[in-house]
């Protein structure tokens, strides 16, 4: 079997005092589902779903990001443990996780390219 | 190429189980299952790579053989397997020249492959109480009704699908004693968990990157 890398895959950001009209049009642009919000420093403060989107923001004027977004988002440091990475999927109850590096986000991880991962370093 | 390398090995496996000699079973391991062990010369025989390897895998094979040796050759089983699988056999060439309705052969057929099954249920039950070997057993069963249905080679391959599922086991118990011999086997499990225990950062990608990133940047 072939031996498999974990493919980091790229996700947007945006800043806290964005406006919830603006994110939800980049979302819209690029097909997404979430936005991660990012400090001047690039570090994690939160994530917006489209889910956010529709019962926080819907037909209320002014709101920004920082209203709406879920605040203490689990993620994975790149110094830490695979296993990690996949306690937090089971935990949020997704197929994704958020890497991050000393706070910056680098994007996120899948289950599916762990499980290849892991798979594939088995033989 | 890795699904024909890999059908190549199931059908030798296969092949093999047909033979009662440990030898074969020895060059199926040799050739296809310990590969990194043992290499091949210019005329396609196994060879060694080390000496003492192959008499080693033959103790292994051996070791295994004896284990299985005791109380699966019964006679009332292999009575039973023969005789049932060969009157079914019997019987559907009978219904070639006759004017047996089919519908009363398989019957009779299905009927002798129940027959069996209940003869060689208390020799499964002492062999999965020895070997725990739960994926041979259930394969074993679950290829009865297959064979039941197909004419003629059906009931000739039933005829030694247990001893075939016992030689499986004792390749598969061979070669994992090989390996613990040479001291290269690590179960599954410590596996798995050794290669979640890496740090992530050691074994990503990045979009457009074709080799992993290194640790030490992220350190």
């Amino acid at each position: 079997m072939e031996f498999h890398n974990i493919m980091v895959h790229a996700v947007l950001t945006c800043k806290e005092k964005d406006k919830a009209v603006d994110i939800a049009k980049k979302l819209k642009e690029n097909k997404e589902r979430r936005i991660f919000v990012v400090d001047d420093n690039d570090k994690l403060k939160g994530v917006v779903t489209t889910t956010d989107l529709v019962y926080k923001a819907f037909e209320k004027k002014d709101v920004i990001a920082k209203d709406i977004m879920t605040k203490n988002v689990k993620h994975v440091d790149v110094k830490e443990d695979i296993e990690k990475a996949l306690e937090i999927m089971n935990e949020i109850k997704s197929f994704v996780c958020p890497l991050t590096e000393d706070g910056k986000v680098l994007g996120v991880v899948s289950h599916h390219d762990i499980l290849s991962h892991v798979l594939g370093s088995l033989e | 190429m890795e699904i024909l390398k890999g059908l190549e090995s199931y059908v030798a496996k296969v092949r093999t189980s047909f033979s009662g000699d440990p030898g074969k079973w020895a060059d199926y391991l040799a050739k296809y299952q310990l590969s990194d062990y043992f290499g091949k010369d210019s005329d396609g025989k196994v060879v060694e790579k080390r000496p003492g390897d192959r008499s080693l895998l033959e103790e292994k094979v051996n070791e295994a053989a004896k284990k299985y040796s005791e109380g699966f050759s019964g006679v009332i089983r292999k009575v039973a397997a023969k005789g049932t699988m060969g009157a079914a056999l019997a019987y559907q060439v009978y219904g070639l020249f006759s004017n047996a309705a089919i519908q009363s052969i398989g019957n009779a057929t299905y009927g002798l492959f129940v027959l069996k099954t209940l003869a060689e249920a208390p020799y499964l039950a002492k062999y999965l109480k020895k070997s725990h070997d739960w994926y041979g057993a259930i394969y074993h069963n679950l290829l009865k009704p297959v064979r039941a249905a197909i004419p003629f080679i059906g009931p000739a391959f039933e005829a030694g699908a247990f001893e075939r599922m016992v030689r499986k086991r004792i390749m598969y118990e061979a070669r994992n004693e090989f390996l613990k011999e040479v001291k290269s086997y690590v179960p599954l499990e410590d596996r798995i968990k050794e290669s979640l225990k890496k740090p992530i950062g050691s074994v990503l990608k990045f979009p457009g990157q074709e080799e992993p990133r290194e640790l030490r940047k992220v350190a």
